[in-house]
């Protein structure tokens, strides 16, 4: 539905009718082939710091999955006989159990066995010309990114976050952003759910995994004795371990993890952080987007008075965005 | 309690002495007496020496009082950061805290970042202190007294001295002034600014020596602002930092938070410089360290320094030698005609100090500093001598 349709409408563009594949132009993908070890893929996509990677199959000369850090994680578990995969059932596919058999047996996993292992990362394809109200109701579902296919292929992926960081930057332009963009997480209901899941400072860094990818959360807080937020470990955190083969990592307490990491990152980039980031609830969904943008994070903890009050991701910020829309555009 | 504090920095300095409990209290309680009656932002006079981060590394705490003069035989800031990743945070903070009950007018304690509660349990100086005393009582008495330490100080009117940076909301010296600053680091709002920012280069445009990597996003308040990749403050570029001293009246910012391999950095045709007291920083990065220090003319001298000599430290135990992957040097080489250029005058007529002779120009004909400062220089090897080992950041995940 385009305002030429409609010749009562405005005929400046409106946002949600921006087709996407102008947000991906000139993207240079970091993509998997299919072949490759699940354990060189883990590098790629730390190399590239990207959180996922299309999965191509030379054979059948397609994309056949997406690698991401939440496959990653159920991959690692796996290999360690910690747990199933979600979405095994008595007969569980061909191809997971492919995958078990080799992991158990140490033999080489292509990506293509782990492509949405977590069962939260499913390809999720586009064209060029759809537009942002297209995807925005994929996003809102918790879709992390869809893949924009072109008439010569795969032309860019196009994630929550970099659609989240485009409408705010714009926002000047796209008029109709600025009132939901100005509101508070309270004041839009964000961030309130409660109980969380999360980890005591003692949990182990493979149960914290465990629970991650049963709950199909992609990160936990660590909450001390007192109730108070200590750090985090995401399911992306692996790489560290994966990459530096460090795997008795794996088995020291989450705090230990965590405060590891922040102090190897540290060093690497010359400036330390801040152990947790968080926000309260009295911040604007502007506010939350930069904040998200600025230190590459999926979801933030909103945390009042010490206490973790909820969490925020770019899906309910899209969602938000997404109530924007007015009804009749959809 | 008579203390004789002069013993007790031979105590510290020459027989390494980690002092009682009890006596760390009471250190504690004088020092937090003498800081109350400062203001958050505190004047000083030139001539004076500045000091960027030393982060617990005390053997090259001493060095550096063995190159620039101990008090009171020179007056000195410090900038912050005494604590956390070096293994002699107890001993650095003692010998700070000490000298500035001996010489209250010629040393001033400024906050940073990491004297802080939340931080100094994920950096270390929690942990060394519950191994070296068995408990957290001697952590709790050095973070309560943290909260007493001043925001910034102002040398000769000229010289605006942080720890981190800027913050969009701070306008004025005196905005600073009238804050409560006698509390634990908050997350958001103008303290938390003054201790978190940094400076970046080419601000806003995208820069692929960017620490975030990628495009900053400004804040919509105040565009010459973006949030920060370290989770609290603000990145900032030259406007921002030119409006600040004009209001003011001065003519220089100086901070630390900042890892430079050449021990020291300046910005934005001088406008700005970061200073790093931690050579070989986690007795692993190979770098160099500097101190600032401010003539009594205001001519800047960066006294360049490497780390204290290995016959004279007491390594860490299981930590690898001094040298890291870069190998290091003591002082650079200089030639008899140190100074390129003439005296620039800067905003409002003052003069701005004097360039040396290893500063290099961007394209612009802005000062960058003699090398790109910070790990991520080694992105591109051959813009740092064609040295051998691996480009790139994440090369390191993989040694």
């Amino acid at each position: 539905m385009d305002s030429h349709s409609h010749p009562g409408l405005s005929s400046k563009t409106s946002w949600w009718t921006e087709p996407v594949g102008s947000l991906v132009k000139g993207q240079k993908v970091t993509t998997v082939d299919s072949e490759t070890t699940i354990e060189a893929a883990t590098v790629q996509l730390a190399k590239a710091d990207v959180s996922s990677a299309p999965i191509f199959d030379q054979n059948q000369n397609q994309y056949v999955g997406s690698l991401d850090w939440a496959d990653v994680a159920a991959y690692l578990l796996i290999v360690l006989k910690k747990g199933q995969p979600p979405n095994l059932s008595e007969n569980g596919s061909l191809e997971i159990q492919e995958l078990i058999q080799r992991a158990h047996s140490f033999q080489p996993v292509p990506a293509r066995l782990a492509a949405d292992l977590s069962s939260r990362n499913p390809l999720w394809n586009v064209t060029p010309d759809s537009t942002i109200v297209d995807v925005l109701g994929a996003f809102s579902k918790g879709i992390h990114r869809v893949c924009v296919m072109g008439p010569s292929g795969l032309e860019g992926v196009l994630s929550q976050s970099a659609l989240a960081q485009y409408l705010y930057r714009n926002s000047e332009q796209f008029a109709e952003l600025k009132p939901v963009l100005s509101k508070t997480l309270a004041e839009l209901g964000l961030g309130k759910q409660g109980n969380v899941v999360s980890v005591e400072e003692s949990t182990t860094v493979v149960e914290a995994i465990k629970l991650m990818v049963e709950s199909k959360v992609s990160a936990v807080p660590i909450i001390g004795k007192s109730g108070r937020i200590l750090g985090n470990v995401s399911q992306s955190d692996i790489r560290y371990v994966i990459l530096n083969r460090k795997v008795p990592l794996l088995y020291t307490s989450v705090l230990q993890f965590a405060h590891f990491l922040d102090q190897q990152l540290g060093m690497m980039t010359g400036q330390d952080r801040m152990p947790v980031f968080e926000l309260p609830s009295t911040s604007t969904l502007a506010l939350t987007v930069a904040k998200l943008s600025a230190v590459k994070c999926h979801r933030i903890w909103v945390v009042d008075h010490g206490r973790v009050a909820g969490v925020v991701s770019f899906t309910d910020v899209l969602r938000a965005l997404a109530a924007a829309v007015p009804q009749n555009s959809m | 309690m008579h203390l004789d504090l002069k013993r007790l920095v031979s105590d510290v300095t020459e027989r390494k002495q980690l002092l009682d409990e009890d006596l760390i209290k009471e250190l504690c309680e004088r020092c937090k007496e003498v800081l109350v009656e400062e203001g958050n932002v505190r004047h000083v006079a030139a001539p004076v020496t500045i000091v960027g981060d030393v982060h617990g590394q005390f053997y090259d705490v001493l060095e550096l009082f063995r190159i620039g003069g101990a008090p009171p035989d020179t007056n000195y800031v410090f900038l912050g950061d005494y604590v956390d990743r070096g293994y002699y945070s107890v001993e650095t903070i003692t010998l700070l805290v000490l000298y500035k009950l001996l010489h209250p007018q010629r040393v001033t304690l400024v906050r940073g970042n990491h004297e802080s509660r939340a931080v100094t349990q994920t950096y270390g100086f929690y942990a060394e202190c519950v191994r070296k005393y068995g408990g957290a009582a001697v952590w709790q008495h050095f973070t309560d007294l943290f909260d007493y330490l001043v925001l910034a100080v102002v040398v000769e009117n000229t010289v605006f001295c942080v720890h981190g940076g800027l913050s969009p909301v701070v306008h004025t010296i005196d905005q600073i002034s009238v804050v409560d600053r006698f509390r634990e680091l908050p997350h958001e709002g103008p303290i938390a600014d003054l201790v978190w920012s940094d400076p970046m280069e080419n601000y806003p445009t995208a820069s692929a020596h960017s620490p975030g990597g990628s495009d900053p996003i400004s804040a919509m308040e105040r565009p010459e602002f973006g949030l920060s990749p370290r989770g609290a403050g603000y990145l900032f570029g030259k406007e921002a930092v030119r409006k600040f001293l004009e209001v003011n009246g001065l003519a220089h910012v100086t901070r630390a938070h900042q890892l430079c391999q050449e021990g020291y950095r300046i910005m934005y045709g001088n406008l700005l410089s970061t200073v790093w007291s931690a050579p070989n920083y986690c007795y692993r990065c190979g770098n160099l360290a500097s101190v600032l220090e401010v003539g009594p003319d205001l001519g800047f001298h960066y006294n360049v320094f490497g780390p204290c000599p290995e016959n004279e430290r007491e390594a860490p135990v299981g930590v690898g030698s001094g040298g890291g992957r870069f190998g290091f040097r003591t002082t650079p080489s200089v030639d008899d005609d140190e100074a390129l250029l003439p005296p620039a005058t800067g905003l409002n007529g003052k003069i701005v100090p004097p360039l040396r002779r290893w500063d290099v120009f961007d394209d612009d004909d802005e000062v960058v500093g003699p090398r790109k400062s910070g790990k991520r220089a080694i992105e591109n090897d051959d813009e740092y001598d064609g040295r051998a080992g691996k480009g790139g950041v994440v090369d390191e995940y993989f040694s």
